[in-house]
């Protein structure tokens, strides 16, 4: 009887093994399109096998092991960092394009060739009082141009600076995910699959935001970098960044009035940002840090967009507090036509309008001399569309040209991260294909090795059933 | 109106056609699909060196809309070096640790490189 419960047990053995390695197929399966889910496999591995002895041979199961590649991972997880990158700067500037039109129809460009424009018609007939007020009409229109591109730049900071907060709120929320998952690993759960694929779902999930490494510890935690060297998530330790809209001891404004820039701040305090180089807080950083400012200025420059508002603003002030509004005698000098706040120069955009004093016959058209022309200063500003004199330009730039250039430049840098962008959403499906093929589930594969298991347990279970059936006749046999 | 399937304009359209194509194959660098995409930058090649000996040389050549087709080709074929070197760099990268895993490592401590095949260079 012993050589018959042996077998018994020996097959039960067997049974029981092809039974893991279908639940490995089944869960395979069932988790084809799990994120992050790697293939799994159950080795058999031999059991000793003596006939004389007590070793009655048989199959068992080895540990559990995941065809997971670490090299694919990261590669896709650097992959979608960068798309992340080109999605974020790709999204922004297209935003930021739509704001500076470079038609000279209307916006900016419009409204300074509508004020030109009535400039010269006033130079013709410096005494009409409808010209003066076209004059003054179109001022108000430049005016207003300027205050929109400026209120809309400052929206764009605004609801960057917010964007920034919410990665950042997402980046430790992601962190804390991990933090928890390596307390379950820590726990006992390592080997799980089910935890194994969420942990590195989360990390693609997380590396959207922010450059990450991760590399696995001896203990089968995760160790997440950020940046490749600020610490995430080390263990059970979760280490939050934040975000600081300051201007950092070390680099004190030299703008007065400007806004601060956006620091990364790490968990021990320290600036952290210029390790972030890839991910959607990357670009976000770079919009906000880089991009905005060059236009609307910041705590380090005045911005393209409010010298140009100042250059125009002061140059056309200039020219009229220059002239005389009439003879006299005593002459009566000129009035400024623009205001703007003063002392803050990167709200010269913003807060530019036409002098709530002044009135059409305040004008000055006279240029006293010598040689004294009654219609002077109306064509001086008449001639700033084409200027001859360096005054009238800025940078060596006319107002129209200083304006194209800083339109195409955002066009430029909106075409190119469009076109980076196509590039990268195919580098990505690259990525994640290399990485199925090395890691990922094959149905085909699976289904193959379904059928070769369920024959082998198939032909098993049959062998049980009738030594089942032997051994109740055996004892209904001796009872 | 149809277009001159011959006219420079359709050759180039034909060509951009031809190298979508390859980055598409791309996106999935077996070698299959590698050599499939070898195979369409052969072609794309050739009928870029006939679309040059047909155009008139000199000023007569001018065709602004050409050259901005051609620009935007030329977008296209710097997408496909794009995805060759990420397909090369996850390659490379594999077969180093392939190296340091089962070819052992040099007397220096350094791994051992794995032994290469020929190289193939395709020069658009």
């Amino acid at each position: 009887m012993s050589g018959l419960f042996s077998a018994l047990n020996t097959s039960a053995g067997a049974l029981d093994a092809f039974q893991r390695v279908l639940d490995t197929i089944q869960s395979n399966v069932a988790n084809a399109s799990t994120p992050g889910y790697a293939r799994q496999s159950m080795p058999l591995e031999a059991l000793p096998f003596d006939s004389s002895g007590n070793l009655p041979g048989g199959v068992t199961t080895g540990e559990m092991q995941s065809a997971r590649d670490q090299f694919a991972e990261q590669n896709v997880r650097q992959q979608v960092s960068t798309l992340g990158t080109l999605e974020q700067s790709s999204q922004s500037l297209s935003n930021l394009e739509l704001n500076f039109n470079v038609s000279s129809d209307s916006g900016i460009p419009g409204a300074l060739n509508q004020l030109f424009q009535n400039f010269s018609s006033w130079s013709v007939t410096p005494g009409d009082g409808a010209a003066r007020q076209s004059v003054i009409d179109a001022a108000q229109q430049v005016a207003q141009s300027f205050q929109q591109a400026g209120a809309n730049l400052a929206k764009a900071s605004s609801d960057t600076g917010q964007q920034i907060q919410q990665t950042v709120a997402q980046i430790n929320s992601l962190a804390s995910q991990l933090q928890a998952d390596n307390q379950a690993i820590i726990q006992g759960h390592r080997g799980d699959a089910g935890l194994d694929a969420q942990i590195h779902a989360t990390l693609e999930q997380l590396s959207e935001f922010a450059d990450v490494t991760a590399t696995t510890t001896p203990d089968g935690t995760i160790t997440v970098l950020l940046g490749g060297q600020t610490p995430l998530v080390i263990g059970p330790n979760q280490y939050n960044v934040s975000v600081s809209f300051t201007t950092p001891a070390s680099a004190p404004p030299t703008v007065a009035g400007g806004a601060a820039p956006a620091r990364l701040i790490d968990a021990q305090g320290s600036d952290i940002t210029a390790n972030i180089s890839q991910g959607q807080l990357a670009g976000q950083l770079n919009f906000y840090n880089q991009v905005l400012p060059s236009l609307g200025g910041n705590a380090y420059q005045q911005g393209s967009l409010n010298l140009m508002a100042q250059s125009v603003a002061d140059r056309i002030n200039q020219i009229l507090t220059s002239g005389n509004i009439s003879d006299g005698p005593p002459p009566v000098p000129g009035v400024p036509l623009f205001t703007y706040t003063a002392g803050s120069p990167t709200s010269v955009a913003r807060t530019l309008a036409v002098s709530s004093t002044i009135t059409p016959a305040q004008l000055a058209a006279i240029a006293p001399g010598p040689p004294y022309v009654s219609n002077g200063t109306a064509l001086q500003l008449a001639g700033l569309a084409s200027p001859q004199n360096p005054a009238d330009e800025i940078s060596g730039f006319s107002y129209a040209q200083f304006y194209g250039n800083l339109a195409a430049g955002i066009g430029r840098q909106s075409q190119d991260a469009q076109s980076q962008l196509s590039v990268q959403q195919q580098t990505v499906a690259q990525a994640r294909n290399l990485r199925s093929q090395s890691s990922g589930v094959s149905l085909n594969d699976e289904a193959a090795q379904l059928v070769q298991f369920q024959s082998a347990y198939d032909a098993n279970s049959k062998m049980v059933t009738v030594l089942d059936q032997l051994t109740q006749a055996t004892i209904n046999m001796i009872q | 109106m149809a277009r001159d399937k011959h006219s420079p304009a359709a050759v180039v359209h034909e060509l951009r056609a031809t190298i979508r194509e390859a980055r598409t194959l791309l996106t999935n660098p077996t070698a299959e699909s590698l050599d499939a995409c070898r195979m369409r930058l052969e072609g794309a090649v050739e009928a870029l060196g006939l679309l040059r000996s047909s155009l008139p040389s000199g000023d007569s050549s001018r065709d602004g809309a050409l050259a901005a087709h051609l620009a935007s080709l030329r977008t296209e074929i710097a997408g496909v070096q794009i995805l060759l070197d990420s397909a090369a760099a996850f390659y490379s990268g594999w077969m180093r640790l392939a190296a340091s895993m089962f070819s052992g490592y040099t007397a220096n401590g350094n791994p051992a490189p794995p032994e290469t095949g020929c190289r193939v260079l395709v020069e658009v």
